[in-house]
């Protein structure tokens, strides 16, 4: 049996717990699960928790966004975090038609984004690569997102940093 | 804006702005078969999701 819960700034309180009690890998995924719960607090988020026979298996966090041009502001959906407990990661559920989790809250986000298509207008999902990692962007490609690389010149510093974008 | 981790700590990164006739160019990409028929496409259709319930 699985369910997905809407938490937003009316309810995280009663969720922190289960923040807390998430495993996780490193301090860092500590650090960026309390940064996003104080986005959530703010109203900037909302996060979709997904529970698998009561367990607590991960959660999603997304927002409104725009894909700025330097005429025109493109409504989109940025998925700012995506969390799965350690003990769940590379795991496929059968409640889940036998997908990972982490597929499966992507897939998600597309699906209510197709439907809020129709009532606000949106064009496209967007996400920042976690630690530009090569083997996460990957992944993404393979979900069917675009890698679209833009290169930065900060201080005459040349860096090259990875979106992924898919259209609805 | 994305949540990420640099120079030990959590940073909001914000996309960069993409020139106009450069986004002009991304889209007819995007909206190409090979990003409009995708692996989540296919999933998303085929899937029944569960309403997501406010806890």
């Amino acid at each position: 049996m699985k369910n997905i819960v809407t938490i937003d700034k009316e309810n995280y309180f009663s969720y922190l717990e289960i923040f807390r009690s998430f495993e996780t890998k490193t301090d860092r995924e500590r650090d960026l699960i309390d940064s996003m719960i104080s986005k959530v607090k703010k109203s900037d988020s909302v996060i979709y928790l997904l529970q698998i026979k009561d367990k607590n298996i991960g959660f999603i966090a997304v927002s409104a966004s725009k894909l700025l041009t330097d005429l025109e502001g493109v409504p989109s959906i940025e998925i700012q975090y995506i969390f799965i407990d350690t003990k769940y990661r590379k795991k496929e559920f059968k409640e889940l038609n036998n997908i990972k989790a982490s597929v499966f809250l992507i897939g998600l986000i597309q699906n209510i984004a197709i439907e809020l298509q129709t009532q606000i207008g949106i064009r496209y999902l967007i996400l920042y690569p976690d630690k530009q990692n090569l083997n996460l962007v990957d992944f993404y490609l393979k979900l069917g997102f675009y890698k679209y690389k833009i290169i930065i010149w900060d201080n005459k510093k040349r860096e090259i940093e990875y979106w992924m974008i898919k259209k609805l | 804006m994305a949540l990420a981790w640099e120079n030990g700590k959590v940073v909001d990164k914000q996309m960069p702005i993409i020139p106009h006739e450069e986004f002009k160019k991304l889209e007819k990409i995007l909206e190409s078969e090979k990003y409009t028929n995708t692996y989540l496409d296919k999933l998303v259709k085929k899937m029944k999701f569960p309403k997501p319930v406010r806890g």
